[in-house]
């Protein structure tokens, strides 16, 4: 027995440190040296100028500016430390996915690092592109996953909340990308195992904490005035590589400006993207869509309306793709939000959802002798970038006549 | 494989030709037989029929979106024509390789280093070639193919007649009927003799242009171009006969720099190749087998000179790729024993370890598109990094 779990961890390692030099091939290959003004004009709001949302990153590292022996307000500093930040947001899947073959039953590794595979295609070259290289979203991506690590080890899960709070602190919209799946969660280690009133609790107040922040965020941080506008553009202008800021970003965030009119081209664009991702991605949503449908049948009749939220914990991003632009960004939450949610599940001794990924995987397996391009298949859409979704889908929409 | 070829074009394609490109439109006829002039010579022949000037970057871009279209049509063909031939024993592993071979090919005429470069007519004529030996019919035409393709680009010698080569020996070293010893060795004898004959004068005896021709190919050049530009290496060597391995002193450090990166890093690859190929040359066991086996796997050899005088890596190892996957399909497409027998286990192998062969695709994808001075767009980012280049 003990030589049979020594050969499985060996096989384990191996797949991980095969992962590992995947990963680093991948990051160079998409790797794009720069990083955009928006991830630039980020660094210059901070709590200075009252309790803005955003400002969190900005003050701890206008903070460290005053502390260290060199100067951290400018382009390069900034450029450097994200590559560290990046290098260390790819430690934590490499974390997560480790967590996850350790405590997945042996009978459906061979599954879990199939879905392994196919989520470290979206997940690596995300955030090393000129769009997404140093955006906040990796610190939100870091908490959520050491979150998802809390739950399925069962182990200090009381710092869900301050987690929470924190990642709210660096960027409000976490509440509608990435909280879905620790809530989602929480719901089901309340209704499926024992300590039902403790995660209830960490639930509610995870939840309320949450949107309160969102709330006042959203409604009364916006009122710095004309003259704070003005430092922190001159301050957002030191930190980029050519001297702009993002000029959207710090109307809404420290004017209130409403946003939604200058984003008009985007939202066009994606209106002309969209259907033309969705028709692409059929052949890798129609076996998502198998698979839900499998998963819903062997679920127990009880235990269905959890199943429902289980499914439906993705809706979350809707707000954000009906009034927001970063269709990219939401395509990667949406991917995230399942794969975590399967790997999760199976970690913690689900019984339908393994059931379900295995039958798929059979199915798939006997229908076709080239079914595994299915996992190739996402390279093509390589890198997902934030207000086009994709590569390929920008060049589509390029070639058919729509033109910036 | 349509779908993917459609998918690759919307992805991969850069809409744009480097300035080697264009200036090889103005290299024609008109000053004497130099080599690399038949596009010239074609779009001056074009242009004095119409009445419109088509000496513009505009024609010399419409005239490479043809012919990359054309490249694409005859790498179908050559597909279908292995799959018919291979069998229903031989399906799927064919299907895998023809999968792997449209990957790496289709990319390749797609940048903006490779849109529109001689090679995609060199390629066109090489898969016609292969085509044809594959089918058994019209194999004559092999010939005045190779000879237009010499003509073409000299450097087809040594980066893909040593595939069309390697067939014809191979085929005449397994025929056992005597009319076909025949046949096979004269195609061979004449592939060979005729594109080295041409090779040899137009890289000895027809560079003896004057600077006048020189100015006019040039003025020519940057009307060809899309920013006015030229390429000076190509017109000093080509007209003026100048030895240009003083201008591509930058390139050849490129290449010192990029080529063990890749060495490193395409490993895995090279490693199952050698283990497929040892493994195929140890099951052929007659004279005639092995000495076949020799050629198929010497092959590649001819592109050595290539890689110690020039600089063009990316393309050399897209030729090698090319050749190792085009040759596995044509000898499973002739049901050669040892190499039938070799796929067979190989594929069990990758059937039983497919997580394994998965990431050994997606691997081989960030390799993609292969370049021309420069590898591959990832080998070019890690030199950067470590060269500060």
């Amino acid at each position: 027995m003990d030589v049979k779990k020594g050969k499985t961890e060996k096989k384990d390692r191996l797949f991980l440190v095969a992962l590992m030099a995947f990963c680093a091939v991948c990051v160079l290959y998409y790797f794009s040296h720069e990083m955009s003004q928006y991830s630039t004009t980020l660094y210059a709001l901070s709590y200075r100028y009252g309790f803005i949302s955003r400002g969190f990153i900005g003050t701890v590292w206008q903070w460290l500016d005053q502390i260290l022996p060199f100067d951290l307000m400018n382009y390069y500093s900034i450029y450097h430390m994200n590559l560290l930040f990046t290098a260390i947001l790819l430690l934590f899947f490499f974390g997560f996915y480790a967590l996850c073959l350790r405590c997945i039953p042996e009978e459906q590794k061979s599954s879990a690092k199939y879905l392994i595979l196919f989520f470290s295609v979206f997940s690596f070259p995300m955030f090393v592109t000129r769009q997404n290289l140093g955006r906040i979203d990796i610190f939100l991506i870091m908490i959520t996953l050491l979150c998802l690590m809390l739950l399925i080890s069962g182990k200090a899960e009381w710092l869900i909340l301050p987690l929470c709070v924190l990642a709210m602190l660096i960027h409000q919209g976490f509440v509608f990308t990435n909280i879905n799946i620790i809530l989602t969660l929480l719901l089901y280690k309340a209704y499926s195992g024992k300590n039902k009133k403790r995660y209830l609790w960490i639930f509610a107040v995870t939840l309320l904490a949450v949107s309160a922040l969102f709330l006042y965020f959203e409604f009364f941080s916006h009122h710095a005035g004309e003259a704070v506008y003005q430092e922190v553009a001159e301050e957002a202008r030191a930190l980029s590589q050519n001297g702009e800021y993002y000029e959207m970003l710090l109307k809404h965030e420290l004017l209130g400006g409403d946003v939604y009119e200058d984003e008009a081209f985007w939202h066009l664009q994606n209106r002309v993207e969209t259907p033309i991702f969705l028709l692409l991605f059929l052949p890798l949503l129609i076996p998502a869509c198998c698979f839900i449908r499998a998963a819903w049948q062997k679920t127990e009749k009880e235990k269905r309306w959890l199943y429902l939220l289980l499914f439906a914990g993705a809706g979350t991003l809707l707000p954000e793709i009906i009034l927001k632009v970063d269709y990219g960004r939401y395509v990667y939450a949406a991917v995230f939000y399942y794969m975590t949610l399967i790997l999760a599940l199976m970690c913690m001794g689900d019984r339908p959802i393994p059931q379900a990924v295995l039958q798929i995987k059979d199915r798939l397996k006997q229908k076709s002798h080239f079914s595994i391009l299915l996992l190739l298949y996402p390279l093509l859409f390589m890198p997902l970038y934030d207000t086009e979704i994709s590569k390929l889908t920008y060049q589509i929409m390029r070639l058919i006549g729509y033109r910036e | 494989m349509v779908f993917y070829i459609l998918l690759a074009v919307c992805l991969y394609f850069e809409r744009g030709m480097d300035i080697m490109n264009t200036t090889v439109f103005a290299l024609h006829y008109g000053h004497g037989f130099l080599s690399r002039g038949v596009l010239g010579t074609f779009l001056q022949i074009w242009n004095s029929l119409t009445d419109v000037d088509l000496l513009s970057y505009h024609t010399v871009y419409q005239i490479s979106e043809a012919a990359t279209a054309v490249y694409f049509v005859f790498l179908l063909l050559f597909v279908y024509v292995i799959l018919k031939k291979a069998g229903e024993s031989n399906e799927f592993p064919a299907k895998w390789i023809c999968l792997i071979l449209m990957f790496i090919s289709v990319p390749m005429f797609l940048s903006k280093d490779n849109f529109g470069r001689l090679d995609v007519y060199l390629m066109i004529l090489s898969l016609f070639c292969l085509i044809l030996l594959t089918a058994e019919k019209a194999e004559w035409l092999i010939v005045p193919a190779v000879v237009f393709a010499a003509v073409i680009h000299e450097g087809f010698v040594f980066m893909n007649l040593n595939i069309i080569l390697v067939i014809l020996f191979y085929k005449f070293m397994v025929k056992t009927d005597r009319k076909d010893k025949i046949k096979y060795g004269s195609l061979f004898l004449l592939s060979f003799l005729l594109p080295s004959l041409l090779f040899l004068y137009f890289e000895f005896f027809s560079h003896t242009f004057g600077a006048e021709v020189y100015r006019e190919t040039e003025a020519l050049a940057r009307t060809l171009s899309m920013d006015g530009g030229f390429h000076e290496q190509v017109l000093r060597h080509e007209i003026l006969g100048e030895d240009i391995r003083g201008l591509e002193v930058e390139h050849h450090r490129w290449n010192r720099e990029d080529l063990p990166i890749f060495l490193v890093l395409f490993s895995p690859f090279i490693w199952y190749a050698v283990r497929f190929f040892r493994s195929y040359a140890s099951k052929n066991k007659t004279a005639e087998e092995k000495w076949s086996a020799f050629a198929v796997l010497a092959g590649p050899l001819t592109l050595l000179p290539e890689f110690i005088l020039k600089v063009d890596y990316g393309r050399y190892i897209f030729g090698i790729c090319f050749y190792y996957l085009a040759i596995t399909l044509f000898l499973l497409a002739k049901k050669d024993k040892a190499m039938t027998e070799t796929v067979a286990s190989y594929y069990q192998e990758a059937w039983g370890h497919q997580l394994a062969a998965a990431l050994a695709l997606m691997y081989l994808f960030l390799f993609l598109p292969f370049r021309s001075y420069r590898i591959c767009d990832v080998i070019t980012s890690i030199v950067a990094m470590i060269f500060k280049n």
